[in-house]
């Protein structure tokens, strides 16, 4: 009886191991190439300083095989450069973003700029080809009349410092949520 | 006696745990509730002023509240309340990231011979367009006038979809929102 007592221990004992959650961790290290898209359209007509500007990562983010960073999540920035406040007359023709933060979840991914020459844009590359927060975070668009960052627009950033994420499910396990959408009325 | 019921307890335990563990790993299907985002149009933003724009998405969301409407609230921003354009997708982006279930896209706008128009347009989250409502003045003598007719015209024609596809209803207990009651469901 005492053999079958033991027996059933270490049942038990390796059931709890099992049913605990094997959460799996990599560190994301700072200066990492992060490229998102604009989620938002931000013009210098509407853009006030202060002002929570909407933008997505564009590709799945990978450490070597982990996934940690799937394609659409959140990210956050804020304008920096752009009317005074919100409504105001005054147009600056000119519309600065600052890129905050991943959203992954419950965690914030800091991110900063890249070192590169195409910080400042105008209108026609900024919708043409990826453009680079400088080394600042900051993302300039100029031009005669009005700055215009479009949404769709692709931009890279980097990861501000190492982080410590948990490893997620493959991308080929996840079922695909993203469906085309209509835009919104003119 | 004693020890077999032990043992047998024993031998049921792992197996408790383990189907819990696996609970744990599927988070419950979100319950019903909408995200919303009011959009200012830049002729609102040309003919008339913030205050106007920010009175009626805080108008909206009391009667919305007061009827019991689950709105899922970002921990980032609240409720959008913007100028700047964008996408249905986009919203929708945000409104799977709050688990919502649906999104209450509204648009304030002043066309020249209108106090003010608003449209609200409720997508699910495939982006399909479950149903559209629309209200506005051109009538009354003053803007205020107009904001007061068009707000209530509104809240009416809501009424009517109070509870079905897009504006679920919690239970005044704060609990699960109710189902949608069949007459109540309006073709798109």
């Amino acid at each position: 009886m005492s053999t079958f007592l033991a027996l059933c221990l270490l049942m038990l004992l390796s059931g709890s191991a099992r049913a605990q959650t094997s959460e799996e961790f990599v560190t994301l290290p700072k200066g990492t190439a992060i490229d998102l898209k604009m989620a938002q359209t931000l013009t210098s007509k509407h853009a006030y300083v202060g002002e929570r500007v909407e933008l997505l990562v564009a590709e799945d983010v990978f450490v070597g095989a982990a996934l940690v960073v799937p394609q659409n999540t959140r990210v956050l920035g804020t304008v920096r450069v752009g009317k005074a406040k919100e409504g105001g007359r005054d147009n600056p023709h000119k519309v600065v973003l600052q890129v905050d933060y991943i959203r992954l979840g419950e965690r914030r991914i800091a991110l900063s700029g890249m070192h590169s020459d195409k910080g400042k844009v105008d209108k026609g590359t900024a919708v043409a080809s990826t453009i680079f927060f400088g080394l600042t975070g900051l993302l300039i668009a100029l031009e005669s009349g009005t700055g215009v960052i479009k949404e769709g627009t692709t931009v890279q950033a980097s990861v501000a410092e190492d982080v410590l994420l948990p490893v997620l499910p493959s991308p080929a396990l996840v079922a695909p949520t993203e469906q085309p959408a209509p835009t919104p009325p003119s | 006696m004693y020890l077999h019921k032990i043992a047998l307890f024993m031998l049921l335990l792992p197996l408790a745990a383990t189907l819990s563990a696996q609970q744990e790993s599927h988070p419950p299907t979100p319950q019903p509730s909408v995200y919303l985002v009011v959009f200012r149009t830049p002729a609102h933003v040309r003919y008339s002023k913030p205050e106007v724009f920010h009175g009626f998405a805080t108008d909206l969301k009391a009667f919305l509240q007061e009827k019991n409407v689950p709105i899922k609230v970002d921990p980032e921003r609240g409720t959008i309340e913007t100028e700047s354009p964008m996408s249905v997708g986009s919203m929708l982006n945000i409104a799977r990231q709050v688990r919502a279930t649906s999104l209450l896209f509204v648009t304030v706008d002043r066309p020249f011979t209108k106090w003010i128009k608003v449209t609200l347009q409720s997508y699910d989250l495939d982006g399909k367009l479950l149903w559209t409502e629309e209200a506005s003045d051109a009538g009354s003598l003053t803007g205020k006038g107009g904001y007061k007719k068009s707000l209530e015209r509104i809240e009416k024609d809501l009424e009517k979809r109070l509870g079905g596809p897009g504006l679920p209803v919690a239970n005044s207990a704060g609990g699960e929102p109710k189902p949608a009651p069949k007459d109540k469901e309006v073709e798109p």
